[in-house]
């Protein structure tokens, strides 16, 4: 058993250094949806399950006060660190890697477990990034558009991403299933409800104000997700004049 | 022979003079220099961050940015742009009734969406010059969130500076407002006046 591990160790090193050294995917422009239909269902059950339970029920979070839904998500980022870590380390982004180790021990210890964050207030906020990510940097393209169940919209890469950081979450996987298999589901769903309570009045207007939401959502998801993921190429914007008075 | 000369020379000194004005007349009059636009954002930063840090009554905040946004931005340029090809065919009565319609809209909506970055603090980081106009890049931080980019886009292609698009982490306000409209004019049968009712009506203008 033993002496097998070591070649594959060898030989998942050698699959990374390879994949290091691919050039990230091209950043799409145009909106790629070829399951609309289903999409379109998913996105009405998603927005009935908001008005239902999570809006409602973010309301009455909404009474806790304040410090104390600060605190558990708080708490509930910081559990995230080390699976970001991880892939710092295989994105080869080691700085990244330094400042967010930085930042989990700072708040794990001065901050109390993680209930607050005295990192961000020395220039340790969270670098973010994801198995999505890391496809994306491998050269995977980002794939369809697709809405899932409760979590929202994602793409095909970023949804494959989603399961592998949630099974390679060292703290998922090692350390929090001893005490409690469900507490980091439980922070992470009180997190989500004190963000939907804090951007209600912007989420309501997507979900419930705007013409289209399921547009809207996929357009709203993919700007913004693929202007995270443009590092050094700047965006060249729409420009509103050339349109109306034409180029100059 | 001399006149005819001396015509040459009449004639090439009003080709070169008509070159030249006509030179000086089609450089893009966006004598606006990043450093400028900079400056800009910064007042209209200060301003914004003074509203939404202060404690005040909801109305009387929302009424503060309305006016911010109302003095410093191209609501015009905005209204013609969201109707996409469907300005070319709508008559000049249409477009005014549209651009009233809009700017309520606009107003009302934007407002809101500052107000909701209350204890936000803005930071103009750096401008740089994109083709015709300046890109103004600002960073929000707020309280127990990670920092991120609001960029400010401005031209002076309307008359003085103003701002033509705000992208908040990487979402674009145009972007949004061209597909909002434009799905808004298609269930409409593409009667803009209908849609301006409607924008007038939005949860947004409910004056």
């Amino acid at each position: 058993m033993k002496l097998a591990q070591k070649p594959r160790i060898i030989l998942g090193t050698c699959v990374l250094f390879v994949l290091a050294c691919c050039s990230p995917a091209a950043i799409k422009t145009q909106i790629d949806d070829p399951v609309e239909p289903v999409n379109r269902v998913v996105h009405k059950v998603n927005r009935g399950l908001d008005k239902v339970v999570v809006r409602p029920v973010s309301k009455v979070y909404g009474v806790v006060p304040q410090f104390a839904r600060s605190g558990i998500s708080n708490f509930a980022s910081n559990l995230r660190i080390p699976g970001i870590i991880v892939n710092d380390v295989i994105q080869v982004s080691f700085l990244d890697a330094a400042s967010n180790s930085a930042r989990f021990i700072v708040n794990t210890t001065v901050g109390i477990g993680g209930l607050f964050d005295p990192a961000s207030r020395i220039g340790l906020s969270e670098r973010s990034t994801d198995f999505g990510e890391t496809l994306h940097i491998w050269g995977v393209n980002e794939g369809a558009y697709v809405e899932l169940p409760v979590f929202g919209p994602s793409t095909v890469r970023d949804a494959a991403g989603r399961i592998v950081d949630f099974a390679t979450n060292p703290l998922n996987v090692l350390i929090l299933p001893k005490p409690d298999p469900k507490l980091m589901t439980t922070v992470t769903t009180l997190k989500l409800l004190d963000q939907r309570g804090r951007f209600s009045e912007l989420i309501d207007s997507i979900y419930y104000e705007s013409e289209d939401s399921y547009s809207q959502a996929k357009s709203l998801y993919l700007q913004r997700r693929r202007n995270f993921l443009r590092t050094n190429e700047s965006e060249e914007y729409f420009d509103p004049y050339i349109d109306v008075y034409g180029s100059n | 022979m001399v006149p005819i000369k001396c015509s040459y020379k009449a004639f090439f000194a009003i080709i070169f003079t008509t070159f030249t004005l006509f030179a000086v007349a089609s450089t893009p009059s966006s004598a606006l220099e990043p450093s400028e636009a900079e400056l800009f954002i910064g007042r209209i930063v200060a301003e914004v961050n003074e509203i939404i840090s202060a404690n005040e009554e909801e109305e009387i905040a929302l009424q503060k940015l309305e006016s911010v946004f109302e003095r410093y931005a191209d609501i015009n340029i905005m209204a013609l742009t969201t109707l996409g090809v469907a300005r070319r065919a709508a008559s000049s009565e249409d477009l005014d009734i549209y651009k009233g319609a809009f700017k309520i809209y606009f107003l009302d909506k934007y407002a809101k969406r500052f107000r909701e970055l209350k204890d936000g603090n803005i930071e103009v980081v750096s401008a740089r010059k994109v083709k015709s106009y300046v890109e103004v890049r600002s960073i929000i931080t707020m309280m127990d969130w990670a920092p991120f980019d609001v960029i400010w886009l401005i031209s002076d292609r309307s008359g003085p500076a103003k701002i033509f698009n705000i992208v908040m982490d990487g979402i674009s306000l145009l972007a949004f407002e061209r597909t909002e409209i434009g799905v808004m004019l298609e269930n409409r049968g593409g009667n803009i006046k209908v849609l301006s009712e409607a924008l007038r009506n939005t949860n947004y203008s409910k004056k």
